[in-house]
């Protein structure tokens, strides 16, 4: 900000909240790219999130990596296309880390973090077996071997 | 790792393809009940009408007959082993329904064998509906119940007629008609319609909410009198309606436009007029809303048929200069006003038949968990063409 015209006002201070992970690390993001998240917004409309706002189900790593995708979807200026080419970034990792993504945008309730991450993962399981989307998913219902016989039978068509 | 809810499961099972999903029937107990739930069946289809439909074009290419389809964004036609290998005389594609297609196979030799499926290609299943009380006709209507709540309460309708191989179905006046209904498995009739009047000759029908609509014309001397002919799949009954009041129409199609009841009218000056029904029922809100011109004298097209999105599949007919035709189809976009997507060669337009679907786990088989038996697989000649 310039602050060689004296007419004009001070610049409005930037409204920063801040928000707590679970193992104890704490994180400022400005109240409008918060405002991506539905569950923040409720608690900046209900004057909660004057202190520190504790997210006990998303680590350090993880919340900085969503406060940093909550930025760069609040800048302004920013192209579709290279937004994009951003995103496919931000999304190019292990699918734990997706899933840690896709559980704090549920949580948080962040509609394109949790669309973006839940695309990858299903271009991801696309091709997969059954056993390896069971290993995935960390699945433990799993049929017994006659039943899973017999739903593998019904369905055949799939697997040619 | 934590496990991720069932909500967020759900929203990345609901971006896989159905191939994918009946696999996924055979990952877990709770996978399997989500992917056959009704309200996943729902959103899938929901998701599938927003992507837009495929289209199943059946053709014939240098003789040999074949079934391709067109992916949504209307790319290359990729050919699709066919539900059946009829040796009959004639495969028609009558209309989809929640991603279902309605085909009949139709044997001139023996009438009796002529058949009517339902058939969902994106999951694999096919269902004969059992004998009707008329021989199949080929005029065959398709539509769904929507006051049941369950995306697979199909219904058939079936006209009492002399079988006919010509390309144009006059029915008799009157005419008697019969319905299948999915979940009741059984066929009724109905009663007769047009009791007065004179034969009248039917066009491809479009599926409107619960209403299975044809454009229709009856001579009148040498006048052709056209109105829309209407079946209200709940209530089973049929209405007539009159159509738009274009002059010196040639001939008309009934399709669906911007969320309206739309009909293509051909005129004598070479355009296709379009119009459509504002209020649906009320023949007063006909409006016409531009028109299609055909760019060259040496070209002729015919609608072979239309998409949930506002694109009708044109046969463009080329008179070439030795006497011969050359027939190309290509989809236009009514919106858009321009041809797009990839172009098909083929023999002639009267051996081709359209239908476009979603892509849908609907079942045919409600009720019964063992889809049918793995249909063969088959290249080449699954169809003969009777010479």
């Amino acid at each position: 900000m310039s602050s060689s015209s004296s007419s004009s006002l001070p610049p409005c201070p930037k409204k920063m909240i801040t928000l707590k992970s679970s193992d104890g690390e704490t994180f400022q993001i400005e109240e409008t790219a918060a405002l991506q998240s539905k569950t923040l917004e409720n608690m900046i409309d209900e004057n909660c999130a004057s202190t520190p706002i504790p997210l006990r189900s998303i680590n350090g790593k993880i919340l900085a990596k969503v406060v940093e995708f909550c930025n760069k979807h609040a800048e302004v200026g920013v192209d579709a296309e290279s937004l994009h080419a951003w995103d496919a970034e931000f999304v190019n990792v292990e699918y734990t880390t997706l899933f840690d993504y896709i559980l704090a945008a549920n949580f948080l309730e962040i509609p394109t973090l949790l669309d973006l991450a839940s695309g990858v993962v299903g271009d991801m399981i696309k091709g997969k077996t059954p056993d390896e989307i069971r290993k995935m998913f960390n699945i433990n219902d799993a049929f017994s071997p006659e039943e899973e016989e017999e739903v593998r039978r019904a369905n055949q068509w799939a697997f040619e | 790792m934590a496990n991720l809810p069932d909500d967020v499961i759900t929203n990345i099972l609901l971006r896989l393809p159905a191939k994918s999903l009946v696999q996924f029937r055979c990952v877990c107990r709770s996978w399997k009940s989500l992917i056959s739930g009704l309200s996943f069946v729902r959103s899938y289809l929901d998701r599938s009408f927003r992507y837009g439909e495929n289209v199943l074009l059946k053709y014939t290419i240098n003789g040999s007959l074949g079934l391709g389809v067109w992916p949504p964004g209307r790319h290359e036609l990729s050919s699709v082993d066919p539900p059946i290998q009829p040796a009959l005389d004639r495969f028609q594609l009558n209309g989809s329904c929640n991603g279902v297609i309605c085909l009949t196979t139709l044997s001139r030799i023996n009438p009796d064998t002529s058949k009517i499926y339902l058939w969902n290609p994106s999951i694999n299943e096919l269902r004969v509906v059992p004998e009707s009380h008329f021989h199949v006709s080929n005029l065959v209507g398709f539509g769904c119940d929507p006051s049941s709540g369950h995306p697979h309460d199909f219904k058939v309708v079936n006209f009492k007629t002399q079988l006919n191989f010509k390309d144009i179905l006059f029915l008799p006046s009157p005419t008697e008609v019969e319905i299948y209904s999915l979940r009741k498995n059984t066929w009724k009739q109905i009663g007769s319609i047009f009791a007065s009047g004179v034969p009248k000759y039917m066009g491809r029908q479009v599926l409107f909410r619960e209403f299975i609509c044809w454009c229709s014309y009856a001579y009148t001397g040498n006048l052709k009198t056209w109105s829309l002919v209407l079946f209200d799949v709940i209530n089973e009954v049929f209405d007539e309606k009159a159509t738009p009041e274009s002059l010196l129409c040639i001939e008309q199609y009934v399709t669906t436009l911007e969320g309206c009841l739309s009909i293509l009218a051909y005129n004598d000056s070479n355009e296709f007029e379009v119009w459509i029904m504002k209020e649906f029922g009320d023949a007063e809100s006909w409006t016409k809303l531009y028109t299609i011109e055909i760019p060259q004298k040496l070209e002729r097209y015919i609608p072979l048929g239309f998409t949930g999105k506002d694109e009708v599949l044109f046969a463009k007919i080329h008179k070439l200069s030795h006497g011969k035709d050359r027939t190309i189809l290509a989809l236009y976009n009514m919106r858009s006003m321009a041809f797009q997507g990839s172009h098909l060669c083929v023999d002639s337009f009267s051996s081709c038949c359209m239908v476009s679907y979603a892509e849908s786990l609907v079942s045919v088989m409600p009720g019964n968990a063992v889809p049918s038996r793995p249909l063969s697989k088959s290249s080449g000649n699954w169809y003969r063409s009777t010479s």
